[in-house]
């Protein structure tokens, strides 16, 4: 097998080597889903787009890039090559856009920023917090059972546990998941127009 | 970024996180929205073969393409150390397909590489190799 000495950069046999090894089916999935997740953030896109197929786009043409060779993929930065893939689909979805002249004023980095630099101890980040739970409430007046569910996931638990905590099916828990998904989007589009 | 705004992308965040743990949870989210898995898995798997495929070849070429500038540098070096020897190889090799080739010169590389596919080039290397260690 040649090895390629250039730092970080797999010649052609060790890609194909690696893909090789690559568990496709589990990456596929979570891939898609990252790739509709990160467009879900930009509502008003419905309105001209179908998300589902570009989500669907964006996710396969990054896997054929890395394939084809057409995205070098650099292991030092990127060991794991699902987090390559992301990176990706945030990078081909990115000049989409752009070529359609898709302007928004909530980039994924800006609004991560955003979120990060209010979260903290001091009186200003507390009240940011009270008000967002405050809000939280009101979005969900007439679906308790969406609350809890809402808070759980914001807790970072998967749906699994959700299940047993709330001791619910895990049907019901996915159902209160487009609920949510549902309201938040509405009451964004809502917003921005 | 208004608070709605805010609440939707904390949720979102969570959510991604929980299906980077969960290839499980990725799926049924997936479903949620109507997309059959089985049927996209399955179509960016018949994707990927081709794929596969395609770098296989290219690797192919890669490989042959090498192999023909390794012989064409041998055959340069060789002509200025046994001319004649090498003439007498390459001839007894690529005649027996075009009768009527005779080789001059190793400057005319792209006469060499237009026979050499009708020739074994792996056998031919074994041989400049074995004429390279006897003069060495």
């Amino acid at each position: 097998m040649e090895l390629n000495h250039t730092k970080n950069i797999l010649s052609t046999e060790e890609l194909l080597l690696r893909l090789r090894e690559v568990k496709w089916e589990p990456v596929i999935k979570q891939l898609h889903y990252y790739s509709l997740n990160r467009l879900k953030r930009f509502p008003l896109l419905a309105e001209r787009f179908d998300i589902i197929s570009l989500a669907n786009f964006f996710a396969d043409e990054a896997i054929r890039q890395l394939w084809m060779q057409e995205r070098i993929w650099n292991t030092d930065k990127y060991p794991d090559v699902a987090k390559f893939l992301k990176a990706a689909v945030d990078s081909i979805r990115s000049n989409y856009l752009k070529s359609k002249k898709v302007v928004s004023t909530t980039y994924i980095d800006e609004m991560m920023e955003e979120t990060t630099a209010e979260t903290g101890d001091g009186p200003e980040a507390q009240l940011v917090v009270k008000e967002i739970e405050e809000q939280i409430r009101i979005i969900f007046t007439d679906d308790q059972e969406a609350l809890q569910v809402f808070h759980c996931i914001k807790d970072n638990l998967p749906p699994r546990i959700i299940s047993e905590e709330l001791d619910i099916p895990i049907k019901q828990v996915y159902n209160a998941i487009k609920r949510i998904d549902r309201k938040l989007t509405e009451l964004r589009k809502q917003l921005s127009n | 970024m208004n608070r709605a705004e805010k609440i939707e992308e904390l949720y979102l965040n969570s959510l991604l996180k929980i299906s980077e743990q969960d290839e499980t949870v990725a799926q049924v989210l997936l479903e949620s929205e109507g997309i059959d898995n089985d049927l996209m898995v399955g179509k960016t798997m018949k994707n990927i073969k081709n794929y596969e495929y395609a770098l296989t070849e290219k690797i192919a070429a890669q490989k042959q393409e090498q192999l023909m500038e390794t012989l064409i540098f041998k055959i340069s070096m060789l002509m200025e150390k046994v001319p004649q020897r090498i003439t007498t190889l390459l001839n007894a090799f690529v005649q027996p397909h075009i009768p009527a080739f005779r080789f001059k010169s190793a400057s005319y590389t792209s006469d060499l590489t237009d026979v050499f596919g009708s020739i074994d080039p792996l056998k031919l290397l074994e041989e400049l190799e074995s004429i390279e260690q006897e003069i060495n």
